[in-house]
């Protein structure tokens, strides 16, 4: 195999897979947070005592940009990356890169859609219900955290690979 | 592609009307429930229903109303708060506009037609528009260029009318320059729902129009020519139900517009019209309503307070008048929420 693959090396492949998680995660976020924290702060305008029952609401969508800054530092650790001076093969680069795909377009995908779901769960707390509405966004929660468990695993099987 | 847009336009319409929707999820649960309005048409006095009232926000507004007249500003002062809310909740323009422009049409007719007879405006002016009242007191030719055309071009055409004719001529030109103004709007905002609900505005004042022709005894050449354009329903087509027997018309009319049962068979009269027309609106904008943030829910909560306006002003000045609890009920719109 060539040293580089679209002009690129194992280590800016790595970094460009850290990248795009944590970039995905954080987009998505910032979206989710906007869409969720908009109705809440309408609802809170005409009655400031839900504000305990709605900041978990507004801020659940923010875990995606966690997650996807997580595995971008996990990529920098596991591959000592930050150690400088680090030799990879563009196969091993490659692979990292997909690593993180999952918890890259997962966080963006599910933080947009959580931000909704938050902002519906805002009417549920908003008509004074007492269903539990953070119920529903912590569902969509589910499939970001599946991303990370599977980014994760996947770096870790690479790790031993490349410490191998 | 169509489903990356669809997601854009969800996104962009959950930033958009986010805050005001989150403001009328709480205001709504502000609304008077459909028991707390039949409690008042029950209700044996209007002191009774005064008392009802008194622990909501109507409270504070009719607390001094005595007499019809105090009743009526007292419910147009609390209609304020509704307009205001449109600004408050940071709607853009387009949204707000088409709301508040109709009372414009309201008070250039008023101007229009009062000029006509030589009388004063004055008490046919509202508020509430997104030109002040006053404006519409002095010369028509001061008013924002889209109107002072428009009444250049009514009061030429009046010309060659006179007395009724000129009267329903000025209804006819400024109904159908109000209902184009609704389209351009509703296209301006890039929302399908105000789209789609000023054609269904159109379709009902088009049912007004026909029904009120027909009372007048119009033909049906006279009864094309008060058609807004934009409904469902062209003017061939009314036309065509206009010259079937009253009683095919209406069920004609009913069919094309989709009403449950027969209501316009079995209305008495223009008043159970009015009701039967505000129903169509309330279906069609609950049909639109969704749970993520858009117009929908504004325009639902606005349209509910209007409609709550109007059922205490038919319940408290009926009562005031004598009309009995059945008659009252009759004339009770649905509700939105």
């Amino acid at each position: 195999m060539s040293e580089t693959f679209l002009g690129m090396g194992g280590i800016q492949w790595a970094l460009f897979g850290a990248g795009t998680a944590a970039i995905l995660g954080g987009i998505g976020s910032a979206i989710g947070i906007t869409s969720a924290s908009t109705v809440i702060s309408g609802v809170l305008s005409e009655d400031d005592t839900k504000f305990g029952q709605l900041l978990p609401l507004a801020a659940m969508p923010g875990t995606q940009g966690i997650y996807g800054f997580i595995v971008a530092v996990l990529v920098m650790v596991f591959f000592n990356i930050m150690g400088g001076d680090v030799q990879m093969p563009v196969g091993a680069g490659l692979a990292i890169f997909f690593a993180c795909l999952p918890t890259g377009f997962l966080g963006l995908v599910t933080a947009i859609y959580q931000g909704r779901t938050s902002a519906a769960a805002a009417g549920i707390v908003a008509a004074g219900k007492r269903a539990p509405a953070l119920v529903f966004p912590a569902l969509v929660e589910t499939y970001a955290i599946f991303a990370l468990i599977v980014t994760i695993l996947m770096l870790l099987g690479l790790q031993q690979g490349f410490a191998g | 592609m169509s489903v990356l847009l669809d997601e854009y336009r969800h996104t962009r319409d959950g930033m958009r009307y986010g805050f005001a929707v989150g403001k009328v999820r709480v205001l709504a649960t502000r609304l008077l429930d459909r028991s707390a309005l039949e409690r008042l048409v029950d209700a044996p006095s209007y002191a009774e229903q005064k008392r009802i009232l008194s622990e909501t926000p109507y409270g504070r507004f009719l607390e001094h109303a005595n007499t019809a007249a105090d009743v009526d500003e007292a419910l147009d002062r609390s209609l304020d708060s509704v307009y205001a809310f449109l600004a408050e909740a940071g709607l853009p323009e387009a949204v707000q506009r088409f709301f508040r422009v109709r009372f414009d049409y309201t008070n250039l007719k008023g101007a229009l037609k009062a000029d006509a007879l030589g009388v004063t405006v004055d008490d046919l002016l509202v508020d509430h528009g997104t030109v002040p009242r006053e404006a519409f007191r002095g010369p028509l030719s001061k008013l924002p260029e889209r109107y002072s055309a428009l009444a250049r071009e009514i009061e030429q055409g009046l010309d060659e009318a006179d007395g009724e004719t000129s009267l329903m001529a000025i209804d006819v030109a400024i109904d159908r320059a109000l209902y184009a103004e609704l389209r351009e709007i509703a296209v301006a905002a890039r929302s399908r729902f105000l789209q789609d609900l000023a054609a269904r505005l159109s379709d009902v004042a088009n049912l007004k129009s026909i029904v009120r022709a027909r009372n007048a005894g119009l033909t049906a050449a006279a009864m094309t020519e008060m058609i807004v354009d934009g409904g469902s329903m062209s003017s061939r087509d009314l036309a065509a139900l206009y010259r079937l027997p009253h009683q095919d018309m209406l069920a004609g009319l009913e069919r094309r517009l989709g009403l449950k049962g027969s209501p316009l068979v079995d209305a008495h009269g223009m008043s159970d019209l009015d009701v039967i027309v505000d129903n169509v609106i309330v279906e069609t904008i609950r049909r639109a309503k969704r749970a993520e943030p858009g117009p929908e829910d504004v325009i639902a909560y606005v349209r509910a307070r209007e409609s709550e306006v109007q059922v205490l002003r038919v319940a408290l000045l009926g009562k005031m008048a004598g009309l009995d609890s059945e008659t009252l009920h009759r004339r009770m719109r649905a509700s939105f929420l």
